[in-house]
């Protein structure tokens, strides 16, 4: 009887429990690494990376020539490009303003964009020869006329970005 | 009749004496003492070692061998150098349950705490957490949790499955972190350190 009794009770408890949501606790540890870090890395250029340069008041045969440099300060390697825009009316015509850009290997348009330079490490220094000449040949078309020669070097990041054929960045 | 009665008042006399000088009856008697009983709980205690082939205290994940050293001053043999969007690293956790712990375990979440640094990279770091073991004839890194680092960081990542470390055994655990390719320029040059927890409970009566 006295069993039956306790037995009831413990059943009660037991489905009064439940009925409340009580939750039963158990023994539990934890254990922690510490210090993980992730730092990103950079990829910069040394100012100025963009250059306008203008050609004016010049003579048919007259010719020139500058140096155009940029350093990539960026702690990832990266590939470097070179967008180019020649615009004016001394650049189109028959006998155009003629303009060459080289890094000394390698020729480059002076009206192209994603034209690549190489890939490059940090304190590399991409330094281009700009050779202008207008034509013996231009006429009086030309006079008064003049050309904008725009220059800039762009940087992706060369991890993670090379294309098929390994010349260059699969995206800028 | 007469010696009966003598006898009878002999012991009555005897009774008398005894109770008048205050003797007592010796019974024969026993008794035993219960034994002492005490309680006591179990303790549920784990540890953990980063493992690069050889268990050492330490970060999974470092930049700078000096930043991966040991408390004793052994460099890190693996820094992961800065981090590109694309790039993707592993770390092993071995897991240890040993005295003084006294119960079997289930490993059961994964969590990070987040110690310094730029919080909004942790939504462009992808955490893969993995647990190696025979699948077939072949060991291989079964997937247990998933998730951005923030989610970590808001707190602990269920395992898709408890994983047993038995008293006196340990469990391994690959943590593989990945640089989402769509970082963004925001991010160039920034840091996060956190902490990694893995979380236990008693196996038993905890089916």
């Amino acid at each position: 009887m006295k069993k039956r009794l306790m037995l009831s009770l413990m059943t009660v408890a037991l489905v009064a429990l439940l009925a409340s949501g009580a939750t039963f606790a158990l023994f539990t540890a934890d254990t922690s690494n510490v210090d993980n870090t992730f730092t990103a890395g950079t990829v910069t250029l040394d100012e100025p990376a963009t250059t306008l340069i203008d050609i004016n008041n010049i003579a048919p045969g007259d010719s020139g020539s500058f140096t155009y440099e940029v350093a990539y300060t960026g702690n990832l390697e990266a590939w470097l490009g070179l967008d180019t825009v020649l615009n004016g009316d001394l650049a189109s015509g028959a006998t155009p303003l003629d303009v060459t850009i080289s890094d000394g290997t390698n020729n480059y348009s002076s009206n192209a964009s994603d034209q690549v330079l190489g890939r490059f490490s940090q304190d590399d220094t991409v330094s281009l020869d700009i050779d202008w000449s207008l034509p013996l040949e231009a006429d009086n078309d030309y006079q008064g006329a003049s050309a904008q020669l725009s220059l800039s070097v762009k940087a992706v990041q060369a991890k993670n970005n090379i294309n098929a054929a390994g010349t260059g960045p699969s995206s800028w | 009749m007469i010696k009966k009665k003598f006898f009878l008042a002999l012991a009555v006399v005897l009774c008398t004496i005894a109770l008048v000088t205050g003797g007592t009856f010796a019974l024969f008697t026993d008794s035993t003492s219960p034994a002492d009983t005490s309680f006591t709980a179990g303790q549920l205690v784990i540890t953990s070692e980063r493992d690069a082939g050889d268990t050492v205290p330490g970060p999974m994940f470092y930049v700078t061998a000096a930043q991966g050293a040991t408390p004793s001053g052994q460099p890190g043999i693996y820094p992961t150098g800065v981090w590109a969007p694309g790039d993707f690293y592993m770390g092993t956790l071995t897991v240890y349950n040993r005295a003084p712990s006294t119960l079997d375990a289930w490993l059961v979440s994964t969590q990070a705490d987040l110690q310094s640094g730029n919080a909004a990279m942790a939504d462009k770091l992808w955490v893969e957490v993995f647990h190696p073991e025979m699948v077939g004839s072949s060991m291989t890194d079964v997937k247990i949790a998933e998730g951005w680092l923030s989610t970590f960081l808001a707190g602990p990542v269920a395992f898709n499955k408890n994983l047993p470390c038995m008293l006196g055994g340990n469990c391994q655990l690959h943590f593989k972190v990945t640089f989402d390719r769509s970082a963004g320029n925001d991010l160039q040059g920034e840091e996060l350190v956190v902490t990694f927890a893995v979380n236990a409970v008693q196996k038993k009566n905890n089916p």
